[in-house]
Order: C-alpha cells, then structure tokens, then sequence
C-alpha cells in the first residue's frame, strides 16, 4: 500500500513539475523544470515496475530517462541557442500565474471526476495518478493556449506526450517495448520538427510571439 | 405562554389605535403608542422565553374565516424567533420615545399605528399554523414595514419604498405558489396536514425552491437583496433596527419551517442544502463586499444585513445536508451555528442601527464623509457603536464570534464527512466566511473610524451632541445582550442547541462543556470568556506597564497630527472613499455584479410600475411618481438587448480566427460530449 | 500545572526573543548590503530609550490609541500561550484553535487601523488601510491551507494538528506538502516582510501607522510588531514542522522540544530575513497578484486532498 502511495506522491510531483514549466519565466527555465519532470516520471515507472512486478517498466523507465531526461531537453536548449539574439523567446504569458494554477486545479479535479468511474488494471490505488496522467493533457493544452512565445508551446506537446506515457504504463504495464520505442521516437522527431521550425520562424520573422505569427495566415 | 402573548397583541392592537385617535397630539399619540407598544413587547418576551423551554403548543383560535382556523403552533424555535424580535421591539421603543420627536411633523400618530401593527403581525406570522392566515400576515407584514419605509415622504424613501413592494411581492408569490402546491396535494391548508403528508420528492423539491427563494427575498439573500440597501436605510433608525434586525429573520425562520417541519415526512435532499449554503456563501462575500462601497452609514449596516442573513444560512444549509445524510451531529451543530448567528445578528444589528439614528439624531447626516471626531463628542454611542463592530467583525470574545466559530467546525465537520463534491462546496463556504469576515473588519474600521475618529469634517459634526437617555439606555442594553451572549455562550449553546434539536427532533448535541465550546467531531474547543479574562488580565497589566512609564516619564499632547512637514489640514484625512477605493482595486469584477443586478431589480420594478399604472388596479398605495420614473430610466427591453448586444460581442470576439480559440474549442465541444455520453449512458 | 508552565514558558521565550530576532534580521540585512550593521541587541536599547521617553500624544486621539498598544501586545501574548511549540499538544487546549487564533489575530489588525484613523493624520490613516487589505488578501489562503490541514488531521485544534503531522499521519502527504508551502507563503505575508511590510516603507512614509506614537506607546507597539513575527513564524512551525516537539510531557523531552523550537524558529526567521533582502520592492496595488497565487497554491493542495495524493 506504502508503495502505491509512493506512485501517486510521484504523480503529484508531475503536476507540481509541469505547473513549474507552464510558469517559468524563461524558456531555459522551463526546459530545465521539463528535464526535472521527466526525471520524476522515470521514477515514477521505476516505483510501478517495483510494485506490480513487471520488468517491461523498468527497461521503459531506461528509454524514457535516455529520450526525456537527456535527449529533449537538450535538443531545447540547442535550439534556444540557435535562436539566439534573433527573437525573443521569453515572453510573458496571457495568464497570470494565478489563474494558470487555479486552472490546474480545476483540471485535475474534473479529471478526477471523470477516471473515478474507470476500472484499472493494475490497481485502484493508483487512480489519481491515472488522473494526474490525463489532467497533463489539459495542462498541456493550457500551456499551447496561454502561451505567446512559440518555443514555450512545445514544451505544452511535451507535457502532454508525458501525461499519455504515464496513462499507457497504468493502462497497460505488460505493454512490449516495441511500443514504448513507437512512442519515444515519436516524441522526439515531433520535438525536432518543432524544435526546426521555431528555428526557421525565428530566423525569417525575427519573432516567436504567436500573436504576430497569425498574421503570416492565409 | 399563549395567554401572554394574546395579551402582547392585545397591547399592540391598542397601542395602534390610541396612537391613531390621538394623531392630532404627537407628543401623546408617541408616548402611548410607545408605552403601550413596550409592554406588548415585553408580555411576548416572557411568553418567548417560556416557549423555549417548554413542549411545542398547538392551539386552535377559530376565526371569522370558515374555511381555514386560525391556528398557532407555538414551539420552540417560534419561542426564540418571538423573544428575539421581542426584544429588538422592546428596545426600539424605549429609542423611539425620544427619537420619535424628530417625527412630530411628519404623521407620528400614523408611525406608532403602523410599528405597532408591523411588530403584532410579526408576531402572528411565526405563531400562525396555517398557510391562508400565514399569507395573510405576512401581507400585512409587508405592508405596514412598506408605511414604515415611506414614512420620511421623499423620493428617496418611496422609489426605495417601492422596489421593496415589488419584492416582496415576487417572495410572496412563490411563497404562495409553494404552499398553493403542498396544499393541493394534500387537500387541506393547515400546516398540521402539511407536515403528516410524505409528499412526492419532485414535488417537495419544487415547493422548496420556490419557498426559498421566496423567503429568501424577504431574507435578502443575492440576488434578490437590491431592496434591503434602499429600504431599511429609509425607515425612522429604530424601525431599521427592527426591519434589519427581526423582519428579515423571518425569512430565514420560513426557510427552516417548511424545510424541517413541513416537509420533514418527504425527507430532506442533499441538493437543498447545498443550494442554501452556496446562495448563502455567494450572499455573504458580496454584501459585504457592497457594504464596502457605501458612504451612507444606514446603507452600509443594511448591505451587513444581506451578509450576515448568508452567514446564517451557511448555518442552516449545513444542517439540512447534515440531516438529510442522517449525521445528527452535522445537522445539529449546523443548524446551532445558523440559530445562535441569527440572534446575534438580530443583537447587533439593532445595536448598530440604533447608534446609526443617534448619530443621524445629533448630526442630522448619515454621510460618513462629513461626520468624523463624534467619539468625543457622543462617547456613549461611541463605545456601543464600537462594541458593536467587533462583535459583528467576529472578533472574540463577543457574540459575532461564537456563532462564526460554530459556524467554521459545521462546514468543515461536513467536508470531512462528505465526499468529492461535498468537499468542493463546503472549501468554497469556507473560503466566502474568510473573505467575509477579513472583510468586514475592514468595513467597520471604515465605518466606525471615519464616522467616530478623526476630527470633525463638517459644522454638523462640530455641533454634535450626546442622545437623550432613553436612546442611550436602548443601546446599552443590546451592548450589553452583545457582550453576555459572547462571554456566556456556553450557557446560552445548550438552549440553542436544545431549540435545533426540537427543530430536528432528535437529541440534541453537547456542544458545550463547563465554560468551554465543543465541536466534538472535528474534535476542538474554545472557550470566550477565557479569552475574555486573559485578555482582561494581560490588557491591563500592559496598560498598567505603560501608564507607569508615562507617569514617570511625562505625557504631552501635541494638538496636530504630523503631516510630512506641512500644516495638517482636514481635506488631508482619510475618507470612507479611500478605504473603499483600496478594496475595489482588489475586488473590482466582484463590483461588476452588483450593477447587473441592480438594473435587472430596477427593470423589474418599472414593469410592475407600469402594470399599476396601466390597470389602475386596488393598490392604491403604489405611488406613481418613482414607478414613472424607473420607467424611463431602464426598460425592461432596454436591458434586454443590452444583454444580447453584449453576448454577441462575445460570440464576435470568439471567431477572432487565433487558432488556440479553436483549440479550447474543439475540446470544450469533446468534454461536453463525454460527458453527455457518460451522463446518457 | 506542567501546561501552565509550559505556556509561560512560551509566552517569556517569544517576548523576550523578539527584539533579538529583529536585531538579528537587522543584522543580516546590513550584512548582504555589505555594511557593518548595528548590534543585534540594537532593539533591546531602543525600547529601553523608548520607555524611559516623555510621550507625546496627537490632538485628536482618544481612547483607541491609547488602548491600542496594549492590546496589541496583550492578544499577541494570548496566542503565544495558546500554540503548541515545544509540546505537540496544546499548553491550553482552549486558546488552541485554529479559527480563535486567526480571529484573535484580527482583534489587533482591528484595534491597529482604527488607532491609525483616530490620529486624524492622512499618513498614518494610508497606512494602517493598507494594514486591513493586506490581511483581507492573505486572509482566504491561510483559511484553506489550514482547512486542508484540519481534514488532513481530522481536527481543528493546533495540538491534535501537530501530533498528527509529527507522527507522519496526516493523510494524504502530498496534499499536506503543499498546503505547507503556502502557509509559509502565506504567513511570510501576515509577518509584514518586504514587499509586505507596508508599515514600515522607507521615505517619507517612515514607519507609517506608527508615526503618531511615542514614548512608552511606541515602545509597546514596536514590541507587539516583533512578536507578532515571531508567533506567526511559530505557527507555521508549530503547525508544519512539529517534528521533534515533545511528545509526552517530560522535563527532559521538553527540554530537547524547547531546543528544537528555538533551532526551528531561528531558521524559519533566518529564511525570511534572506528571501526579504533578496526581493525587490513591489507597487502597492500589485500585491494582489501575489497573495492570489498564494491562494492558488492552496486550493492545488485541497485539490490534492480532495483526490487523496
């Protein structure tokens, strides 16, 4: 039961972590708290893949640690150094923090609601971090819809790729790895198309700020 | 008991005529209509407090009415109910019979008719068991405070006079409607068949709304309080004590009638209480938030009004989810909290609106912005003013803060027992009562130090001077009801919990021990008057201490306060504005409200205004001039469109063509679509 | 009668560390400008010269300013008494709840503002308006953070609070974890530290509310704002760090507990003096933001509870 428990504090420490990446004031920032968040989800499957038994979650937590920890964060911040002076990345988001927390807030309850009727396979205990999982769906929407500077929205698609990971190792611990390698290269390869784009963007447009960019439509 | 109070109404019956035949001598038709009104008040009060202890007493009076009997159930929650409003009257007289004076020109025989006749059918309205003369009293209730209010004969007073009519009007049409649909399933208008029918729960759910928010407009509750600020500020300051502190009490006391008594065969439902306590929580954060923005001190007290009758119902709202989960504790502490708030309320509130009319008595303004420095010149009123502030600020050791405290342990007691839901609902009360009451000291520091402290802003307040006597005397005596009902609180909590319990009919719930108040299942206790002796005991050392050191030292007046260097100047003091310009910086959407309310409240007046006009129907008393002129300021369709002007800028601004209003969009549409799919299946 | 004594003791301990804990923050401020700063037992002679001055009263102030003072100082002591610092159970059982502790506190910030109107001056008037709003800002997210506690421990008194958190069963955890946080936030604003401290701004604001009191008053005043840090800080130690007090109450336990507290106490105080150094100055009417993303953090952690992690 101890253990159990220690997967939901883990879950509570994903909202608490991607809560700090929406915040940040810089996208460096933000970057650093996404490496720190994935840090945490490894941890997280390492607790589930010691208390359901499974060894498939332990060799999913080496990927992710490889892919999340390492390898996304660094592809940011290589791509903040490309950009460089050219536009600002750092800009302020539409909300104010206040309102991005109790946003969050309101997300995870509702989500609550809406798993509580859900039966899971590995164990009801876990069921607020089920919860936690899809809440970083609309956390991650919240960070693409409140955001203004582009390079900060991709760490929204992060987020949201993080919380699907979490949901697939409780739907379905027994998974093969074949489809936790699916679901690493995916993230990755979206994370360097984007990561591309910002780069080019910021490079013909000298701005990053989204507002701007919408009158590039048509 | 029962004889006791037929003589009070007997009282009151004569004291309303003799003040009537004697209009043509004020000075007599006041000092009979006071007299003769003091002793009815003071013949009820016995018979109140005898019915708290005793057994529920059913009586039949008969009646010239063949189909319904006029009916009394005098129990003992109608025994508190009457004792309170008994004393409210009681003191209210003793102010009138020198503040009545200033109401010689102004039809004084007329008033003591009316007040008289206004606290009998009070009376009759709590007692009355059955649902015809029950509407009928409360007409007349309604009416005779609607004369009270005119009584000034501005315009002021009767387009606020008015918009009283229209509401309680509206409350006393779904009252109606609510009992017209209890009656007719159960075939008979006395309350006794009411309550041995287990009426089907569509329909009882039914008969309570319509019953809340019908009391709940006699009540104030938001969004149905736009009359209470232009109302009770208009009547004479003694009959606003009595209107703030008693009349809309019976709001409440209708809620809790045909809540658990009723229909307490049809079972309570959780969705009431919840509906009571979020209306409730909603209703306190916002008048006091409104009370904020007001310089008129009557005004001000009147908006305290809409958020202590929502504090009350906090109270009671808690003890119908409570009952309705079957948690004796819960219902009986809840339902405790919301009895012993209302008497409070009623305590204060009197107090505060009798030293309002003292200070509108020496200074002839209710303008706070140009009183200032009165507490020297009226000392008296000063400290019971000030005594009154903080029990209403909640501030312990007085009587504000027990029943907030009993308050507090109920709605957490029911977040600990409750589940997901019940716990969001019970955080939000929780954090309303903080706002609440970090805000209400905010209020009466405004109220009490710009009014009371400072130096004096006008000529009017130059030339202030202290009450007569028995004004004095009125208010010392609630002062001193204030202070005994907090620092005995644990002598008064078993008879009010005692009155829950026979409103439950169940045991009742030890919340008291020795001179200590227990909350047993969030398992706390507190204690006021300990409170009161450290603060006493450690107060005055402190202040011993320091008179020591100023004796030894030397004490020197300095007759001007330090303004950076230039001379002080009295344009320079802090104003009523200044502190409610702070809270509005804070607090702004929340003012936003208040205006949408208030022109909705207005349109609705001038529809009734112009159906009055257009009938030319019975009620004569419908003056003309204000409905004619709400008319013309907002029409109904007006408002309309303006709404639908607004919701089509919203809609305009939404099709902006930013892809992330797309995104909320599209998963604003598949949220709402899971859910109806979950909901369906 | 060892409760008794053990209030005192509280009560002594905080009044007569106060002073000392201002000297220190003194110190340290004067430390990371770079300066040589005064003693930290500056506070203690400044009362002492405060008390032996003639004082001078304004004009238009009555009773309420004069009772001020000691009331401040006197409510300040009553809650002193009643925390449970060195023991995990309350020394006076009665004075131990939360609400009569948040509601004592507005006695003082009632009695405070009004002596702030009552010397007619504007300066002081602004000052002690801004007094009550901040506690209307604060106010909502002290209430939820200890209402997430109370449902975490099952009880509203600080003593049953403490032993729960103590003895680690306070459940959920992560819900507790963060409801700390921000009663730490939250109390970091009730103690009055920059960009909070708006009774002492700099210039020509100097000392704001406390401008028209002197002598004896002043030295009163100044020592009920110094205990008033001081048992807002315990609160949160009382209450979230209670690890450590004394369990069962033995000479020797409470002993070890009186150590701990004043260990405790002195790092909490420490941290707030670094965090208000390194923080810069705030316009008024912004303060707002801050407190509502305190109360932000408070409703994630009754959100947490709700959910059970």
């Amino acid at each position: 039961m101890l253990d159990f428990s220690l997967v939901n504090v883990l879950g509570a420490c994903l909202i608490i972590t991607s809560m700090a990446v929406v915040l940040a004031r810089t996208g460096r920032v933000s970057a650093q708290f996404y490496a720190l968040q994935s840090a945490v989800l490894v941890a997280l499957f390492v607790a589930l893949g010691a208390v359901t038994g499974s060894t498939e979650l332990y060799l999913w937590s080496a990927s992710a640690f490889a892919t999340k920890v390492l390898l996304v964060p660094g592809i940011l911040l290589f791509t903040l150094r490309k950009v460089g002076d050219s536009a600002d990345v750092d800009l302020p988001p539409k909300l104010s923090p206040m309102k991005c927390v109790g946003l969050v807030a309101v997300e995870v309850f509702v989500c609550f609601v809406a798993v509580s009727g859900i039966d899971l396979p590995t164990a009801a205990a876990v069921k607020p971090t089920l919860a936690v999982a899809l809440a970083h769906f609309f956390i991650g929407l919240t960070c693409i819809v409140i955001q203004r500077s582009i390079f900060k929205q991709i760490f929204g698609y992060c987020l949201m790729e993080n919380g699907s990971h979490v949901a697939l190792a409780l739907l379905a611990p027994q998974a093969p790895e074949l489809v936790e390698v699916g679901i690493a290269t995916d993230a990755i390869f979206a994370v360097i198309i984007l990561a591309v784009m910002v780069c080019r963007i910021a490079r013909t447009t000298h701005t990053l700020d989204a507002d701007d960019l919408a009158e590039l439509k048509g | 008991m029962l004889e006791l109070m037929l003589l009070s109404l007997g009282l009151s019956a004569a004291g309303a005529v003799l003040s009537l035949l004697l209009m043509r001598a004020p000075a007599a038709a006041k000092a009979a209509a006071c007299t003769l009104g003091m002793g009815a008040a003071a013949a009820s009060l016995a018979s109140g407090v005898a019915a708290i202890g005793s057994p529920a007493l059913l009586a039949n009076l008969g009646g010239p009415v063949p189909f319904a009997d006029l009916t009394v159930l005098f129990n003992p929650l109608a025994g508190l109910l009457v004792a309170v409003i008994s004393v409210l009257a009681l003191v209210a007289w003793l102010f009138g019979l020198s503040y009545f004076n200033e109401y010689y020109d102004k039809g004084v025989g007329a008033l003591g008719c009316f007040m008289n006749l206004f606290v009998a059918s009070m009376m009759m309205v709590i007692l009355c068991d059955n649902a015809f003369w029950f509407l009928v009293f409360f007409e007349l209730m309604s009416l005779t405070s609607y004369m009270l209010v005119i009584v000034e004969g501005d315009e002021k007073s009767f387009k606020g006079g008015f918009l009283y009519l229209v509401m309680a009007h509206i409350g006393f049409l779904m009252i109606a409607v609510s009992f017209f649909l209890m009656a007719s399933a159960c075939g008979s208008l006395e309350f006794a068949a009411f309550r041995a029918t287990a009426f089907d729960p569509a329909l009882a759910t039914a008969a309570f709304a319509l019953a809340f928010f019908g009391f709940g407009a006699k009540a104030g509750i938001v969004p149905f309080h736009s009359w209470l600020p232009q109302a009770h500020p208009a009547a004479p300051s003694n009959v606003s004590a009595l209107m703030s502190g008693g009349m809309i009490k019976i709001g409440v006391f209708g809620i809790m009638k045909v809540c658990f008594d009723l229909l307490a065969l049809s079972g309570g439902q959780l969705g009431w209480g919840v509906l009571v306590v979020v209306v409730g929580a909603v209703s306190s954060v916002l008048g006091v938030v409104y009370a904020l923005g007001e310089h008129d001190l009557k005004s001000l007290l009147a908006y305290h009004s809409v958020e202590n009758i929502g504090i009350i119902l906090l109270g009671v709202g808690t003890g119908i989810v409570g009952w309705a989960c079957g948690n004796l504790w819960l219902a009986g502490i809840g339902l405790m909290a919301g009895l012993y708030h209302l008497v409070n309320h009623a305590m204060f509130k009197g107090l505060l609106f009798l030293g309002a009319g003292s200070v509108l008595h020496a200074t002839g303004t209710r303008n706070m912005e140009t009183l200032g420095g009165l507490a020297r010149l009226m000392p008296v009123t000063a400290v019971c003013f000030l005594a009154g502030s903080l029990a209403i600020s909640a501030i312990p050791p007085l009587n504000g803060f027990v029943s907030e405290w009993f308050t507090y342990q109920a709605l957490i007691g029911a977040a600990m027992a409750g589940g997901i839901g019940m716990r969001m609902v019970f955080a939000f009360a929780v954090v309303a009562l903080a706002i609440t009451g970090a805000l209400a000291v905010t209020c009466f520091v405004k109220a009490f130090g710009v009014t009371f402290l400072g130096k004096p802003r006008s000529d009017a307040a130059k030339a202030a001077h202290e009450v007569p006597a028995s004004m004095r005397l009125g208010m010392a005596a609630l002062t001193a009801t204030c202070a005994a009902l907090g620092l005995g609180a644990a002598w008064f909590t078993p008879i009010m919990s005692g009155i829950a319990a026979s409103v439950l009919a169940a045991p009742a719930m030890p919340a008291a021990a020795g001179t200590a108040l227990v909350s047993l299942e969030t398992v706390s206790v507190t204690s006021p008057l300990l409170i009161a002796v450290l603060l006493a005991v450690v107060v005055g050392a402190c202040a011993l201490a320091r008179n020591a050191a100023n004796r030894a030292h030397g004490l020197k007046v300095d007759p001007e306060p330090w303004a950076c260097g230039y001379a002080p100047d009295v344009h320079m003091e802090t104003l009523a504005s200044t502190v409610a310009a702070g809270v509005r910086g804070f607090m702004g959407p929340l003012y936003g409200i208040r205006e949408g309310v208030n022109s909705a409240g207005a349109a609705v007046a001038g529809v009734f205004g112009r159906a009055f006009e257009a009938g030319a129907c019975g009620q004569g008393t419908a003056p003309a001039a204000p409905s004619r002129e709400q008319r013309a300021r907002v029409p109904l369709s007006e408002s309309v469109m303006s709404v639908l002007r607004s919701v089509g800028a919203w809609f305009s601004r939404l099709e902006g063509g930013d892809f992330r209003t797309y995104i909320v969009y599209i998963v604003g549409a598949l949220v709402f679509f899971l859910a109806l799919i979950i909901l369906v299946r | 009668m060892i409760e008794l004594t053990v209030a005192v003791i509280q009560v002594l301990l905080l009044v007569l560390l106060a002073p000392l804990a201002s000297g220190v923050t003194r110190k340290v401020r004067a430390k990371m400008h770079t300066r040589q700063g005064t003693s930290i037992f500056q506070d203690y002679y400044d009362l002492a010269k405060l008390w032996r001055r003639c004082e001078v009263q304004p004009g238009g102030a009555g009773l309420v300013s004069r009772a001020m003072p000691p009331i401040f100082l006197g409510t300040m002591v009553i809650i002193a008494a009643g925390l449970p610092l060195i023991a995990r159970a309350c020394p006076v059982p009665l004075l131990g709840d939360v609400i009569t502790v948040l509601y004592l506190m507005a006695l003082p910030r009632f009695m405070f503002s009004l002596a702030a109107l009552d010397s007619a001056g504007s300066y002081t008037a602004v000052g002690g308006v801004r007094e009550l709003l901040l506690g209307v800002l604060v106010e909502p997210a002290l209430i939820l953070t200890l209402m997430v506690l109370a449902l975490a421990c099952g009880s509203t008194n600080l003593g049953v609070m403490a032993d729960s958190v103590a003895s680690l069963a306070a459940y959920p955890p992560v819900a507790v974890v963060v409801a700390g946080v921000a009663f730490a936030c939250a109390c970091y604003v009730e103690m009055g530290k920059l960009p909070f401290d708006v009774a002492e701004a700099e210039q020509e604001l100097q000392e704001g509310p406390l401008a028209e009191f002197s002598g004896p008053s002043l030295a009163m005043l100044k020592l009920g704002m110094s205990v008033k840090q001081l048992v807002v800080a315990s609160l949160f130690v009382a209450v979230f760090l209670p690890f450590g007090a004394a369990s069962v109450a033995t000479p020797l336990g409470l002993a070890a507990g009186l150590v701990l507290f004043v260990a405790k106490l002195a790092f909490v105080m420490l941290a707030a003096a670094v965090i208000e150094n390194a923080v810069m100055r705030v316009r008024y009417q912004y303060l707002g933001r801050y407190t509502w993303f305190v109360f932000g953090l408070a409703a994630l952690s009754f959100v947490f509870l709700v959910i059970g992690i």
